[in-house]
């Protein structure tokens, strides 16, 4: 007996240290292309052509920085910040207010608007692009925040409702029905007791939404033409086209400029995030 | 109570304003696309009724079939890549010792960067000229591997595609796994080994099945999002070189906005649609006769 454990535990042992070179194998194939983008964003020209790629730089230069925001970087990100801004405040309002009607007021139906959300995450965005591309230019929408806003909510709508859905199937109705009777109305119950106690799912539908308007690429690519009504993907794209063929630091640079928002959200909320992911996907 | 809960006011003020947003932008649209499908239209001539023949000229169009060859190429292999590695991801995952939390949301970055950043970080490290980071130190091994090419190459290109797209969503479904394993019943896995059952056989008779449910999900999910692939095969090498990478979807987006046909575009569209609605009813049906044995 105490062999076999003592077997057992130095098998656990060598497992166990397997375990951990794969997983360190692993965080450098999943991270270090980024790491390798920052500080290639900090070398100059010369540093690329002399030392090989993957050589650390030799002392911080900024230059490819400025570059990247004298190239209209600071509107990109206006427009981008607006964008998922009002995606992010429709999308939560809207979705929790569908999800609510379906889960807790009473009216025939429900299963089948229910499926009608859920509809949507079946169709590809491409099915909607060219009547949504002839509609936005015959009502003069092309080019302009809406033009983004309105699909990247509508497209968003079908997953955060099955969230909030799958959020407010453990939700006291009792607590509803009490605020409702003692005679602050159903509008009012939702919004001074059914909304603060959504805190945590609001912030994973939040942070989800966000996420997807920051780095959304195919509507803002067929809707926006125009230099200044450009997102941040967009800008970069054209960015690299412009300056970034020969000289890859301020590429790298450019990229770098557009990843930290979403790094940062990460950071903070990844928790969050990772929370909707799976929910959404075992309900789903 | 009953009346104020179902009062129609109310239900109209909670449900109207989604349920219209959602509509003019998701579902309306769907239905003009199946309606242009039968026209023949550039957009700006007069439309013309044209009855099924964009869908009979798809079944002549060479380069249509070679996208869609390409689309379940690539989708068969996301779902190796990504169900697959995912769950393998999940499992160490699972075994590891310290920094789990650390390592799960490191491995997630590649998911909530763009697909425009990621794809522009890719092209210049699998570049050729100048030599990128990849060939660079494959040029370590043998030095006349500096040359070789990945995105611009008619073998490769293709490959590069499914690898970058692998890439960048595997942690997704690694969570999901990850999630799932941690609800498997210890008490179960425990016994089993009692009764001395190795770790191969705990993975295979316990924990698989407990995985089934999580394992159609995310099969459906990645097929869903691999059959309408467009992002990482425009951005990582435009469907070239000579539409070796071009996916359906990005044929369909170059003959509504490139070509203007806007017509043939649209059955285009309706295919990728029909082929997703096709795979789901297909694992659908999978699902609950595997279910009913």
């Amino acid at each position: 007996m105490q062999i076999r454990r003592k077997k057992i535990s130095k098998k656990r042992a060598v497992g166990n240290v397997a375990i951990t070179l794969i997983s360190m194998l692993l965080l450098l194939i999943f991270v270090y292309p980024l790491v390798y983008t920052i500080f290639g964003s900090l070398k100059t020209y010369e540093e690329f052509i002399s030392s090989p790629q993957y050589a650390l730089p030799v002392k911080l230069y900024w230059g490819n920085y400025v570059k990247v925001f004298e190239n209209n970087f600071f509107g990109y990100f206006i427009n981008s910040f607006v964008i998922a801004i009002l995606v992010v405040v429709i999308t939560v309002v809207l979705s929790s207010m569908v999800a609510f009607a379906i889960s807790k007021l009473r009216f025939r139906g429900k299963r089948q608007m229910e499926l009608y959300f859920l509809l949507g995450l079946m169709v590809p965005y491409q099915v909607v692009l060219l009547p949504l591309y002839l509609t936005y230019s015959k009502i003069h929408l092309l080019n302009t925040y809406w033009s983004l806003i309105l699909p990247q909510v509508a497209f968003g709508m079908p997953f955060s409702v099955q969230l909030f859905l799958a959020f407010f199937a453990n939700f006291d109705n009792d607590l509803i029905e009490a605020a409702a009777i003692d005679g602050c109305g159903i509008s009012k119950a939702f919004t001074i007791i059914v909304v603060p106690m959504c805190r945590n799912i609001i912030i994973t539908v939040a942070t989800l939404r966000a996420i997807f308007s920051w780095n959304e690429y195919i509507f803002s690519y067929t809707f926006i033409n125009s230099k200044r009504m450009m997102t941040v993907v967009l800008g970069l794209n054209s960015f690299v086209g412009e300056e970034g063929l020969v000289d890859w630091g301020p590429t790298f640079a450019a990229i770098s400029v557009t990843v930290i928002p979403t790094l940062i959200i990460y950071m903070f909320l990844s928790k969050y995030m990772q929370a909707g992911l799976t929910e959404g996907a075992v309900k789903g | 109570m009953n009346s104020l809960l179902g009062r129609k006011k109310i239900i109209a003020g909670f449900l109207l304003p989604g349920v219209i947003v959602y509509s003019i932008s998701v579902v309306i649209p769907i239905l003009w696309s199946i309606w242009y499908s039968f026209f023949d239209w550039n957009g700006y001539g007069a439309k013309e009724f044209c009855g099924l023949s964009n869908y009979l000229t798809m079944l002549s169009d060479k380069e249509m079939w070679q996208s869609v060859g390409h689309t379940i190429n690539l989708s068969v292999w996301q779902v190796v890549l990504q169900v697959g590695g995912g769950l393998v991801l999940a499992v160490i995952l699972s075994r590891m010792v310290v920094f789990k939390r650390v390592f799960q949301t490191l491995y997630y970055l590649p998911v909530i960067i763009s697909s425009v950043a990621l794809c522009q970080m890719f092209k210049k490290i699998f570049a050729v000229m100048p030599p990128g980071l990849f060939n660079q130190l494959l040029s370590a091994i043998r030095p006349e591997w500096i040359h070789l090419e990945w995105l611009t190459n008619i073998k490769t290109s293709l490959g590069m595609v499914i690898f970058t797209t692998g890439y960048k969503n595997v942690a997704v479904y690694m969570l999901i796994f990850y999630s799932a394993l941690l609800t498997v019943s210890h008490s179960l896995t425990e016994a089993a080994r009692i009764d001395g059952a190795g770790s191969w056989q705990i993975f295979r008779r316990i924990t698989l099945p407990h995985l089934k449910p999580a394992m159609i999900a995310n099969v459906i999910l990645v097929m869903n999002g691999s059959l309408r692939s467009y992002d990482i095969p425009v951005l990582l090498t435009a469907g070239g070189p000579v539409n070796t990478s071009q996916t359906q979807a990005l044929y369909m987006y170059k003959q509504a906005f490139t070509s203007m046909k806007y017509g043939y575009g649209s059955a285009l569209a309706m295919f990728i649609v029909f082929e997703s609605l096709l795979f789901a009813i297909l694992i659908q049906l999978y699902s609950v006769r595997s279910k009913g044995e």
